[in-house]
């Protein structure tokens, strides 16, 4: 949590005044570590009261969802072989759709009040922010995965070896984290923009698609019984990138609310 | 019990504000061509002019929320039991929650309740839960909402909603109040329950910039009215025994 100890980056204005006094000499301070943790609990507890009593996303996210990879699955041919072989494609497909629904309507209930006027306000909000639609999104991402993989594996006929679950369980993560890091800042930017669901998928997916990509090879090779030394490479790749995507998301999404 | 002023560690108490060549340009459009004013505590200065003049640009340059093209913008601020001269935005890169803003949409979640959204808001603020809710079912009180807390936002009229969105930007005790167009769709009695709070924030010391084109306040309320005419102050001062109406006519002449 950087903002606990640097502020905030703002244009100055030409010809603005020198600083007379650094606001931090003079005991200015944001809140602290503890504050940011609460304001993680308190948003994530405010879109979860929402959506309790909305329902809208938990249940337009299953349905999407459940209807692609019906449509997919019987739109296949019932050979093994090509079972196989698709069924990476098609579970992540279901994750990218659904997962660019889900993050497109993460900021929707914020625009509709214009809400984060009022939370650029609050001390060190905005990482605070991050953190808490990060999880959201990668809740409802888990909701759907619960519900799409082991529908898909059932419906195409494929098995997972007792000895590749882990490695699978590893690419469904590391693919999820990356994706819904990196849509967050995306949505994030585009929170002012009217037509926001046209251009979310036009500027997620070029950056998103090679972790898609790895995310496919991996679980490929998961579900085609391909050695697992494989699959744990791709897993470890997509963890570094998840690595850079969590810090520069982080750095990114301040600046991007700030600048809202 | 915590108050909501000694809420978190390192605040800061505005107590002045020293604006001077304040400049704003959109694109090709220059908004702001230079304003100089000095707001201080304790005073209500109503800012005033026909739309486009440049009032709620102002509004958002003291807010912190936008940055001027050109000009400066000074704060005395109170902390740590001193007095010290900054700069309003670089004390805004540390943290803002000097400002209370009420703006032109209401600020609030319409699927929670009134009671939950100003809660809400305090603990984002740092207040303790118990503190919290007793700060937001006064506020609530205070503002005339206090049957209304439990009931959500959606189902709240214009006037009730501008009443709560006036809650929230109090919660944290701010110092600098930002009201853009507060009195927006109330009625008689809300309108004299705002009135009412202006005053008692005048008595408490803060400083409050409202924007209004009702130009039928009690005298009591306002302690200075700025015009602004095409981005520049036109005239600046108390209308004392003129009518509001009457005294901005004359600026605009």
């Amino acid at each position: 949590m950087s903002d606990s100890t640097q502020p905030v980056r703002r244009r100055r204005a030409r010809g603005a005044a020198e600083i007379l006094q650094s606001p931090a000499a003079i005991g200015v301070a944001p809140g602290g570590f503890s504050l940011r943790v609460k304001q993680v609990g308190l948003l994530v507890y405010k879109d979860a009261l929402t959506e309790l009593r909305t329902r809208d996303t938990v249940t337009t996210l299953l349905f999407f969802a459940l209807l692609m990879v019906v449509i997919f699955v019987f739109s296949l041919s019932a050979d093994e072989r090509v079972a196989q072989q698709v069924a990476s494609g098609v579970l992540w497909i279901a994750i990218a759709f659904a997962g660019t629904l889900a993050i497109d309507r993460s900021f929707t209930r914020e625009q509709e009040g214009n809400t984060l006027t009022a939370l650029v306000l609050i001390p060190g909000v905005t990482r605070a922010l991050f953190v808490a639609k990060t999880l959201l999104n990668l809740f409802y991402l888990t909701l759907v995965e619960l519900l799409v993989v082991p529908l898909t594996l059932t419906m195409l006929g494929v098995s997972v070896p007792d000895d590749a679950m882990l490695c699978l369980l590893g690419a469904l993560a590391t693919g999820t984290i990356g994706f819904v890091i990196i849509g967050t800042v995306i949505s994030a930017m585009l929170v002012a923009i009217r037509r926001r669901g046209v251009l979310l998928p036009i500027v997620l997916y070029p950056i998103a698609i090679p972790l898609l990509v790895m995310g496919v090879e991996a679980t490929s090779i998961v579900l085609e019984n391909q050695p697992l030394e494989q699959g744990w490479s791709w897993v470890k790749i997509m963890a570094a990138i998840d690595v850079v995507y969590l810090f520069g998301g982080a750095w990114l999404f301040g600046l991007v609310i700030e600048e809202e | 019990m915590t108050s909501p002023a000694s809420a978190g560690t390192g605040r800061a108490r505005v107590k002045r504000v020293r604006l001077r060549g304040i400049a704003r340009r959109f694109s090709r459009q220059l908004v702001l061509r230079g304003i100089d004013l000095d707001l201080k505590q304790g005073e209500i200065v109503l800012l005033l002019g026909s739309n486009g003049a440049g009032k709620t640009t102002l509004l958002r340059i003291l807010s912190t929320l936008l940055a001027p093209t050109r000009g400066s913008a000074v704060a005395l601020v109170e902390s740590d039991g001193a007095d010290h001269e900054v700069d309003l935005f670089a004390l805004a890169t540390w943290r803002r929650d000097f400002i209370g803003l009420v703006s032109h949409a209401s600020l609030v979640y319409d699927d929670l309740t009134g009671l939950e959204n100003l809660t809400l808001f305090a603990g984002l603020y740092g207040l303790p839960p118990d503190v919290a809710r007793s700060r937001a079912e006064t506020l609530l009180g205070d503002l005339g909402l206090g049957d209304a807390g439990d009931k959500r936002v959606a189902a709240y009229s214009r006037g009730m909603r501008q009443r709560l969105s006036i809650a929230r930007a109090l919660l944290q005790n701010p110092s600098l109040i930002l009201l853009d167009e507060p009195f927006t769709g109330l009625d008689q009695a809300g309108f004299r329950i705002v009135c009412q709070m202006l005053r008692r924030l005048r008595e408490e010391g803060k400083l409050v910039v409202l924007i209004t084109h009702h130009l039928t306040l009690p005298d009591d309320v306002i302690d200075r009215a700025v015009v602004l005419r095409r981005g520049v102050v036109a005239r600046d001062g108390n209308p004392g025994s003129m009518s509001l109406a009457s005294w901005y006519e004359e600026a605009l002449a």
